[in-house]
């Protein structure tokens, strides 16, 4: 199966339909790092030996993905390697979070193995030798850890991992060593972040082991009021501790900003009110929109409807177009190569024709 | 000449010690070369306290480092692939799973400051048995640590003696 065959959806699975908890949670994600006995890691590793990690790790996702008896069977995975993919198509696969930006920029002796309901991925050779991610829609981190927690095992059976008693799974980086585990959630806090309370919560949950950062966006700017809520701890406590401890903290952020939101339509209904259409009637109507303005818009359109001011449109609107408004979706729409400003009016095409779909 | 511990075996290994200058001697049988060399953790005849010092990273790394280390190799290095503590340091990362092993001490309070713990608690994957193989390593560096000192070849000894202690922290902590 050829990769654009995966990804001949316009969004990805995860981001589409009902899942617990998707008025706030966009997604969750938790990935596990692991490298392979032996073998330098991918950033001192030579050629010869980025070349043993892509052999091995493609045979045991081929037979991983058939199930032998003993491991389940993990579906229909396919690996690439990352020469055989266009440019067009790495850059699809980050927009949809299925890779880094890092790993879209390696070509031989690196790879990718993904699911066709694109809820697995694993890079191979990006950091570490092998990075197995879950992505799936709305709150399910436990969820997600189970499924990643398969995927490694199966591979597990047919892979002997450099793993040491003391400090666990040896990865590239100290900061993942131990369960390998990096798991987050996606939130979109804009009640919260229009109180002005994104600050206080950075500090509060960097307490707690946990850190909060922008999706999109550079520095402390978090485009469209998206931010990931994920573990920094991954050595000393176990995968589940891991995982219990971000959706414990994540539920109480989830409550606060629905508290939030309750604050704002008390106090300052109108205000709200006029901001939300205000910004539906330019996302509606604009013929040029940034990716940063479109995010801060259709981040109101989104609150607009969670506070039942907008209906007819499906509440994944943001979490859909967040990705496809991005440069390869929208290059990849037209079928050709867009300037910046070019990208800016199809942009604002797309949007008005998925809202006039919808109403 | 008899073994000066046991004084019953031949004595087969003779080791010179040189510190500050003075020099002294010892014979002994292999079993109790051994033994001494089990009980004082890794080398006999203070090797060990007199090694500690020159490979502190205080003063190995710190701003006396160039100082007082003639032909002692300065650059700590991972036996396996070659990546120095510089640069680790510099870019923060490991270039294999043997760095772990090399550069143990360095990491031991960068894991505590990261996560607060430095002991694995988790999943374990089922192939790969680690203890067997860290044991097999463990061997072939003790004979290796023993070539040496016989040699008199201190300063590989050093590197041998530091490679031994870090296994042997990683086995002892399982």
């Amino acid at each position: 199966m050829a990769l654009d065959e995966i990804l001949k959806h316009p969004v990805a699975q995860w981001m589409v339909g009902d899942a617990p908890a998707n008025d706030i949670v966009v997604g969750t994600r938790v990935r596990l790092a692991r490298n392979l006995h032996e073998i330098p890691f991918p950033g001192v590793a030579t050629r010869t030996q980025l070349g043993q990690v892509v052999d091995q790790v493609r045979e045991a996702i081929t037979h991983a993905a058939q199930g032998d008896g003993r491991t389940p069977r993990l579906g229909r995975l396919h690996f690439f390697t990352m020469d055989a993919l266009s440019p067009l198509t790495k850059q699809l696969l980050v927009e949809r979070h299925l890779i880094s930006p890092q790993h879209a920029q390696t070509g031989a002796g690196h790879g990718v193995a993904l699911r066709d309901d694109e809820r697995v991925s694993i890079m191979v050779n990006e950091e570490d030798h092998l990075r197995i991610q879950v992505l799936l829609p709305g709150f399910q981190p436990q969820e997600a850890w189970e499924m990643a927690n398969q995927v490694d095992d199966a591979l597990d059976a047919r892979l002997v991992y450099a793993f040491s008693d003391a400090v666990g799974y040896l990865t590239a980086w100290p900061t993942n060593v131990g369960t390998g585990l990096r798991a987050s959630v996606m939130l979109h806090l804009p009640a919260l972040a229009r109180a002005g309370q994104i600050r206080a919560l950075i500090s509060a949950v960097a307490q707690l082991g946990l850190t909060v950062r922008g999706i999109y966006g550079e520095g402390t700017e978090a485009w469209g009021n998206l931010f990931q809520l994920s573990n920094q701890v991954s050595l000393g406590r176990s995968e589940e501790e891991i995982t219990t401890h971000l959706a414990t903290v994540a539920r109480q952020v989830i409550q606060q900003e629905r508290q939030a939101r309750e604050a704002l339509l008390n106090r300052q209904r109108i205000e709200l009110e006029d901001a939300i259409y205000r910004s539906f009637g330019i996302v509606t109507h604009a013929r040029s929109l940034s990716t940063k303005e479109a995010l801060r818009l259709l981040s109101d359109v989104r609150l607009g409807i969670d506070l039942g001011l907008i209906s007819g449109i499906p509440e994944t609107i943001l979490q859909e177009l967040m990705v496809r408004i991005r440069p390869a979706h929208l290059q990849r729409l037209v079928g050709r190569e867009l300037s910046a400003s070019e990208r800016d009016l199809q942009r604002a095409t797309l949007i008005r024709e998925r809202f006039k779909v919808q109403r | 000449m008899l073994c000066e511990d046991c004084h019953e075996r031949e004595a087969t290994v003779h080791i010179t010690h040189v510190v500050n200058g003075e020099r002294s001697e010892a014979h002994l049988c292999e079993r109790c070369a051994q033994k001494r060399s089990e009980s004082e953790g890794v080398a006999p005849f203070g090797l060990q306290s007199f090694l500690k010092g020159l490979f502190d990273p205080e003063t190995l790394f710190g701003p006396g480092a160039s100082g007082g280390l003639a032909g002692v190799e300065r650059v700590e290095r991972c036996q396996r692939c070659g990546l120095s503590l510089d640069d680790f340091r510099r870019l923060g990362h490991l270039g294999c799973s043997h760095c772990y092993q090399q550069f143990h001490r360095q990491l031991l309070p960068a894991l505590q400051r990261i996560h607060g713990a430095t002991r694995h608690r988790g999943k374990v994957p089922s192939r790969g048995n680690e203890t067997v193989l860290l044991r097999r390593d463990l061997k072939q560096l003790r004979e290796q640590l023993n070539a040496a000192i016989q040699r008199e070849a201190y300063e590989e000894a050093a590197v041998l003696r530091d490679r031994i202690r870090a296994l042997e922290e990683q086995l002892g902590a399982s």
